[in-house]
């Protein structure tokens, strides 16, 4: 996948939701919604293992998803989130792009 | 039916042969209404980008498997145009690989042409770099059962784990009439379908996160 190249020119650091920063020029989040179907732990797997987040970050945004109905899990260009959504997508989980401050 | 373990092997479950069978079906269907939705039109391979943006699926099971990406319709519009065809390709393919693995068995084969058999118990390997793919592959057959049984909400998918449960347990409304328990068979028994599968993938999902963090933690980022 075109990921590869783009994950290796953009450290990971950098795309980090918790990077106030970045997130003016990273103008646009990926979210991921709550759904009645997906599993708790595959939801954390999924954050786990694409992401790269630690098992705890991983399962307070699961938590998020689940009680608040969403979660923005990751930020950044416009591309790098259409791959996220994709991602998520095939996953199975419901995600959508969004452009910050709209 | 026995959950998923870890082995050296890969994650295992024990499965009966009407379970796979049934299970492997339904994977089939939605198989199907994948195929259905977005065809190999003109010979042209899965993944080829369409010209203009296909519609969303008006069908609200396939419409969860292939999601608005975003709010604004025009950015959805565009994104389904670059990626649904790949999307519905790639889900395709796993749960193909996943019917197939459930019927990888002498009995179960059978039984799925017709036959009449003995019914076994079985093991159901599914190899670690094929877990990822068979939990995905689980989770958009739930979303597909989900959708026909009208879960939308939290709630929803509560009162149907208490519903299955309670027909399973032959504790169905003692005042049902025989009409109404016939007109609720389907329900009952796609209900049992969705549990059995978020069972399975509980179990697998339980295991495969069991491995991820016993692993040394690898370069951040997204593998997929």
């Amino acid at each position: 996948m075109h990921s590869i190249t783009l994950a290796a020119a953009v450290p990971e650091a950098e795309l980090r939701p918790d990077d106030a920063a970045l997130r003016v020029a990273d103008a646009w989040s990926t979210v991921v919604w709550n759904d009645p179907v997906n599993l708790m732990s595959y939801v954390t797997y999924v954050f786990e293992s694409y992401f790269g987040y630690p098992s705890a970050r991983a399962n307070e945004l699961m938590l998020q998803v689940h009680h608040e109905g969403r979660a923005v899990v990751s930020h950044g260009g416009r591309e790098r989130m259409e791959v996220d959504v994709q991602a998520m997508h095939d996953f199975g989980l419901w995600a959508t792009l969004q452009k910050d401050g709209a | 039916m026995k959950p998923f373990r870890a082995t050296r092997r890969g994650y295992v479950a024990q499965l009966d042969t009407p379970e796979r069978v049934v299970l492997a079906h339904v994977v089939g269907d939605v198989v199907e209404l994948l195929q259905d939705a977005v065809p190999d039109a003109d010979g042209a391979p899965w993944g080829a980008i369409e010209a203009d943006a296909p519609p969303a699926p008006r069908d609200a099971a396939l419409a969860r498997l292939l999601p608005e990406a975003s709010t604004d319709p025009d950015v959805s519009a565009e994104f389904r145009r670059l990626t649904q065809g790949e999307l519905a390709g790639a889900k395709a393919k796993r749960l193909l690989a996943f019917a197939e693995r459930l019927l990888d068995d002498e009995v179960a084969r059978a039984a799925a042409t017709g036959r009449h058999v003995r019914p076994e118990r079985t093991d159901l390997l599914v190899p670690r770099d094929a877990a990822r793919d068979t939990a995905a592959a689980l989770t958009d057959v739930r979303l597909v059962l989900a959708s026909r049984l009208d879960v939308t909400t939290d709630d929803d998918a509560e009162s149907l784990y208490a519903e299955i449960e309670a027909g399973a347990n032959g504790s169905a409304a003692p005042d049902a009439d025989d009409d109404a328990r016939g007109a609720d068979a389907p329900r009952q028994f796609l209900g049992a379908v969705f549990v059995t599968a978020g069972w399975l993938q509980e179990s697998l999902v339980g295991a495969m996160l069991t491995d991820l963090r016993r692993r040394p933690p690898a370069a951040p980022g997204r593998a997929g």
